[in-house]
């Protein structure tokens, strides 16, 4: 008890020597904190004072949102196609130090091209919910994010408009964990001697057509067990 | 359990020692969670007091709480993840100091845990706000102000909350 007061006495103390809550802060501890926002609002704190104008720049995590208010994902897939917000990962990318990111997360975005992800060589990490991407897309992303280890893919979307199959092609060489939530595809590639873990989790495709090759897969969970067999009767 | 097996091992304690001269003593093998405790141990000096000259007395006492909590084998996940929550539950200065605290001892775990902490409280707020809950004065000129916030026009875009709380 005696001890609590003495703490209390001490803290009131400390609160007057602090000029403000954050000088005594290493730049590293303000950058950690605001990796863990949005990224618009860790860009946003910029203004906050020159100490933050860069601060930004060296976060090792960041996550694009799109805020557009809807509930269901669907409306919202054709939306994005209007808005086109890829300059945005696009400016953000280029006047960031590429190679200091590990995790990147996208959500709601229309992935025209994969220029934005160029030089992205350490993203361990890469999340995109409600993205369209084409195939080839897809494909230069996961080039240029050579050492990826972790990809999941969530209510995405292909864009078709240059072809008519829709198809998902993964290949990559470090590449150990992959999730895929509601897509749907026609032929579906997988192709990756790293891959140890595997959630396909309601992913459409036809099986007879598409190609699994994970020899190392050590997990392997589905909603639906006998996706593969099932998909490809249907199809067949 | 923890007890009666940690008593047939013969405990090695060390003294840390706040910024106002508190002492604690801590079992090593719970202190070391921290890499600059770590390497002061593996360089020997662990036989005298560690002065901890950065962290104060009441933070010391919550970075000891959050070791003995991560370290203890008897909780379980849920017991830590409810434990965590319950840790920042504290004023915004608190937090940020056991940051400073958590960064000076390299304690990764905890550094992480407050980082968060402090984001969620500033998480959907104007730059207003955010320099009003940190204290922060602006030393910038309002054109200057303008000019950051034409570069990146997206980051200011959408309803922010205006509000301290």
């Amino acid at each position: 008890m005696r001890q609590r007061h003495k703490v209390t006495d001490l803290t009131i103390d400390g609160e007057i020597e602090a000029p403000d809550l954050i000088s005594n802060l290493p730049d590293e501890v303000l950058s950690s904190i605001i990796s863990f926002l949005p990224t618009n609002e860790a860009v946003a704190t910029s203004v906050c004072s020159k100490r933050w104008r860069f601060l930004w720049k060296s976060l090792s995590r960041l996550s694009f949102y799109l805020k557009v208010d809807v509930h269901d994902l669907r409306p919202c897939l054709i939306r994005i196609q209007r808005i086109e917000k890829l300059s945005i990962v696009d400016q953000v990318l280029s006047s960031h130090i590429v190679h200091c990111i590990w995790t990147l997360s996208c959500d709601k975005y229309l992935l025209r091209d994969a220029s934005p992800f160029k030089g992205c060589v350490n993203v361990r990490t890469l999340k995109l919910r409600a993205c369209c991407f084409n195939e080839e897309t897809l494909i230069d992303i996961l080039g240029n994010c050579e050492f990826l280890e972790n990809l999941s893919l969530r209510a995405c979307s292909l864009d078709t408009s240059w072809k008519h199959t829709p198809i998902l092609r993964i290949r990559h060489k470090k590449l150990k964990f992959l999730e895929i939530y509601h897509m749907e595809v026609e032929i579906f590639y997988l192709i990756s001697k790293s891959l140890t873990e595997l959630v396909l989790e309601d992913l459409s495709y036809s099986s007879r057509r598409s190609i699994i090759h994970c020899p190392n897969l050590r997990v392997f969970r589905t909603n639906s067990p006998g996706v593969l067999d099932q998909r490809g009767t249907g199809s067949a | 359990m923890a007890e009666a097996a940690s008593s047939t091992i013969e405990k090695n304690n060390l003294t840390l020692k706040s910024s106002y001269g508190d002492e604690f003593v801590l079992e090593e093998s719970i202190a070391i969670q921290s890499v600059t405790i770590k390497n002061m141990v593996e360089d020997g000096c662990s036989s005298s007091v560690i002065p901890l000259s950065k962290v104060d007395t009441g933070t010391l006492i919550k970075v000891i709480e959050y070791m003995k909590m991560h370290s203890s084998t008897s909780s379980n996940e849920e017991e830590i993840q409810n434990f965590d929550k319950e840790f920042v539950r504290i004023s915004i200065k608190t937090i940020l100091n056991i940051l400073e605290a958590a960064n000076f001892l390299d304690i990764r775990s905890l550094l992480d845990l407050c980082a968060e902490a402090v984001a969620n409280r500033i998480k959907n707020k104007t730059p207003e706000v955010v320099r009003k809950i940190f204290n922060i004065t602006s030393d910038f000129t309002p054109e200057e102000e303008a000019e950051i916030r034409n570069e990146t026009p997206w980051a200011f875009e959408g309803d922010l909350d205006h509000s301290l709380d």
